[in-house]
């Protein structure tokens, strides 16, 4: 039996890290993937959508043509053609991935992996036994279902289907106003669809500080998007043509027809075949590996990354996650991660990204709190680029002026939260950040701007 | 990245100085990238082709071709009109790297003048310049 100083099973953004920075380690390591190097970031998540996203994007500036001076007939839209776009990029990708693991010789093996005991794992397809002195699980997770109706890949699909589709249905619901959820309402929209996002919590991108959930949500409906809050879907009714949605809200009942149904209400880890039970891994109720600040499960030599833990489903979690496991497996130790201060990103439009706590996490953590807006409304850049809604929120605390928060929504924020992130990282204060020279003209600057404004010496504003 | 002696070097094809080479077959002239090139280049995982029935000068650029390394420009060795594009490289663009002067040839053109060919570099004399 072939064995190994390390075997990462499941070759995401969380898998394939750790298995690159296992043998920077030194040690031997093999990675069982059973459908595609990647992951569902790559090939159906992060990447694809982006690319989408991006086609969506020219759509819109091609809607605004007579803002910018230009004018044609029979615009012709393909989004089969952007579809191919996108699935292009995800196979430079996932080239790339696998190029990695070769120049970094680490063994892949394409099969289905499961615990036979605490040290060896059986393959499913090849039917042959790998040993390892440590694992690291990054097996993901899938999309939750609704209660009331199991995806059947036509008219109540997951994201999964949604980014195989070549053609958008005249119509679609969308069950759940995260970042997946108002990310495809965003793309459908853009192409034409009527979307309709229901929610259950009281506001669109519930998890996000309220200030910005309630002017992302006044925004997506400007542009055309449906969002009902506080309503729960109680019934799918496949009716042949399309489905019938009955929501149930505050005020009573309703029926919302369309051609089909997405759902993007959460996900569950891929625990259930790992034959866990074997090895003596122990999840919690909810399917999720349990883990320690070093990524160690119950068992010493086998620790889990990623989803699978559902400490926070982000991808680049998962890839910090997958350094801290395999530095762990060599004997290294690494800083632990604070999780509220990882930035979050949603690419809809307007984009939402934040870092740190919200106001109401602020107060309700006990801080003294001080907090301002800055909105890009009279931005320099966001004028010149007829994108000037939003603003920047800076949550602090009132006594030692510590930056606790940063939450943006507007254009191109998504790639503005990574120096906010610093500052957070490096514990910094407003007047770090307002002492900070942001280039003119940018977006970014507003970040300046709102540290100078809870400062109490706002220029502009 | 190999040894020069591992690399091959044939001299069925003339090479040009930006690592294309060119063969004639009959009226039509077949183009690709040499051994030395994807060598450099390491695994490639991408190859934007031209469009069919587009024409470019000699050592115009007509496409790009990335790998996990970096991305280069593709120069045509001689001018012409693009008859074809091996569309195989789309799915496989590794073929590259395992078979630069055969099944990973990466267009063949219409020539607008046959003889701009001889102008080329032979096999010797683009080694020496890979060695020197």
């Amino acid at each position: 039996m072939k064995s190994y100083d390390c075997i990462v099973i499941g070759g995401g953004p969380g898998g394939y890290v750790a298995a690159v920075r296992a043998t920077q380690l030194g040690l031997t390591t093999a990675l069982i993937e059973r459908e595609a190097l990647g992951g569902t970031c790559l090939n159906w998540g992060c990447v694809p959508t982006k690319s989408l996203l991006r086609n969506g994007e020219v759509l819109h500036l091609l809607s605004k043509g007579r803002t910018f001076g230009f004018s044609f007939d029979n615009l012709e839209v393909d989004y089969a053609a952007a579809h191919k776009r996108s699935r292009s990029v995800v196979k430079r990708q996932t080239r790339r991935i696998a190029a990695l693991m070769k120049n970094s010789g680490v063994e892949v093996y394409e099969d289905t992996a499961s615990f036979v005991d605490p040290h060896i794992i059986e393959l499913e397809g090849s039917r042959t036994r790998l040993r390892a002195d440590n694992f690291i699980i990054a097996t993901g997770a899938k999309s939750r279902q609704l209660p009331c109706a199991a995806y059947d890949g036509q008219k109540i699909i997951s994201f999964r289907r949604a980014l195989d589709m070549t053609e958008l249905p005249d119509s679609a619901v969308i069950v759940g106003a995260g970042p997946i959820g108002m990310e495809f309402a965003t793309l459908w929209n853009s192409y034409g669809t009527k979307v309709t996002v229901i929610e259950a919590l009281n506001r669109a991108l519930p998890l996000e500080d309220e200030d910005v959930s309630i002017e992302a949500g006044k925004q997506f409906r400007k542009n055309g998007i449906a969002v009902m809050t506080g309503a729960v879907v109680e019934d799918v009714d496949d009716t042949g043509a399309g489905v019938d949605v009955t929501v149930k809200t505050e005020i009573g009942t309703e029926m919302v027809s369309a051609d089909l149904v997405m759902v993007s209400i959460g996900f569950i880890p891929n625990t259930g075949e790992l034959g866990l039970e074997n090895a003596g891994v122990e999840t919690d109720r909810g399917g999720a590996v349990v883990v320690d600040e070093t990524m160690q499960t119950s068992v010493p030599q086998i620790y889990a990354i990623g989803d699978v833990t559902a400490k926070m489903g982000l991808a680049h979690v998962a890839s910090a996650q997958a350094m801290i496991a395999a530095e762990a497996i060599a004997g290294k130790s690494s800083a632990s991660i604070t999780y509220q201060n990882v930035p979050r990103c949603t690419y809809s439009r307007p984009e939402v990204a934040s870092v740190g706590l919200t106001e109401k996490q602020a107060r309700e953590n006990g801080y003294m709190v001080a907090a301002a807006q800055c909105p890009f409304l009279a931005n320099g850049k966001a004028l010149g680029m007829d994108d000037n809604g939003g603003f920047v929120k800076i949550v602090s605390d009132a006594e030692t002026k510590k930056i606790l928060g940063v939450h943006m929504v507007g254009g191109h924020v998504t790639e503005m939260i990574s120096g906010p992130t610093g500052t957070i990282y490096m514990e910094g204060t407003l007047d770090d950040l307002g002492n900070t020279i942001h280039p003119h003209p940018t977006l970014s600057e507003a970040i300046m701007e709102t540290a100078h404004k809870l400062s109490g010496h706002a220029i502009h504003i | 990245m190999s040894d020069l002696d591992k690399l091959n070097f044939p001299e069925t094809v003339k090479y040009s100085r930006e690592h294309t080479w060119a063969r004639l077959e009959g009226e039509t002239v077949v183009v690709g990238i040499s051994d030395f090139a994807q060598d450099q280049l390491g695994e490639i995982v991408f190859i934007e082709l031209p469009q069919i029935g587009a024409t470019y000068a000699a050592d115009e650029e007509f496409g790009v071709v990335e790998s996990v390394k970096t991305a280069s420009d593709l120069y045509l060795p001689v001018g012409g009109e693009i008859a074809e594009v091996n569309q195989g490289l789309e799915d496989a663009p590794e073929v590259i790297n395992s078979d630069p002067f055969g099944e990973g040839w990466v267009v063949k053109l219409k020539p607008a003048d046959p003889a701009e060919i001889d102008t080329l570099l032979d096999a010797r004399t683009y080694y020496d310049m890979q060695a020197g």
